[in-house]
């Protein structure tokens, strides 16, 4: 499937204290969004010429990210690939092993572009986001 | 392996997974609506620690096929 990398997503408890301390490396933080569905507040952290990096706060009461959180602590835990056609590409992951989710659903972070979530025990945490 | 070992395993997961010792499963459990604190991601992660604690592999259309505990066994037991 053609695909790029969108963006590493990072899981962090304080999203306004991560930007500042990406804010020394040269990246500039967009607006907070709230996401309801995934229970996360999220903004972006963007240098140019670099991989831009989602910062993911989980809201209190998301206790399964809560919990990850408290085990790994602040940091990566996921990369996203842009794919131009997410319903076929979801099929393809599936087809591959990689363990869904949810189905591909609108994202407010992506102004409603559709993202779906995979995991594999060989590889972690892979988001894709369509195009 | 004899189902019971199998279900103390599984539950053992569960319990690490979602750190939570006060998890009791049984066969008729349905953890999306008997278990604290499950959703789709638990889920997903307890499906990765399940294929690690028994170094077996599970398809997607097994993932889907499972109501309860029983018929996650079932799938362990048939690997």
């Amino acid at each position: 499937m053609e695909n790029k990398i969108d963006h590493i997503g990072w899981l962090t408890d304080d999203i306004e204290s991560t930007a500042s301390s990406l804010a020394l490396l040269g990246y500039v933080q967009t607006p907070i969004v709230n996401d309801d569905t995934q229970q996360c507040r999220i903004c972006f952290a963007k240098k140019p010429g670099e991989v831009r990096i989602e910062l993911v706060e989980p809201f209190e009461d998301n206790k399964t990210m809560q919990k990850m959180l408290k085990k790994q602590g602040c940091g990566p835990y996921h990369i996203c690939h842009e794919v131009d056609n997410i319903e076929s590409a979801y099929e393809e992951m599936l087809d591959s092993g990689f363990i869904p989710l949810f189905k591909p659903v609108a994202a407010p972070a992506f102004n409603g572009r559709r993202i779906c979530y995979f995991i594999k025990q060989e590889i972690g945490y892979i988001e894709l986001v369509e195009s | 392996m004899e189902r019971k070992e199998v279900l103390s395993r599984v539950e053992e997961v569960f319990r690490d997974v979602l750190d939570n010792e006060e998890i009791v499963l049984n066969e008729e459990t349905v953890p999306a609506t008997d278990v604290e604190d499950y959703d789709s991601l638990s889920h997903v992660q307890i499906v990765v620690a399940i294929q690690r604690e028994f170094g077996i592999k599970f398809t997607a259309a097994e993932i889907q096929s499972w109501n309860n505990v029983k018929e996650l066994i079932d799938c362990i037991l048939n690997k």
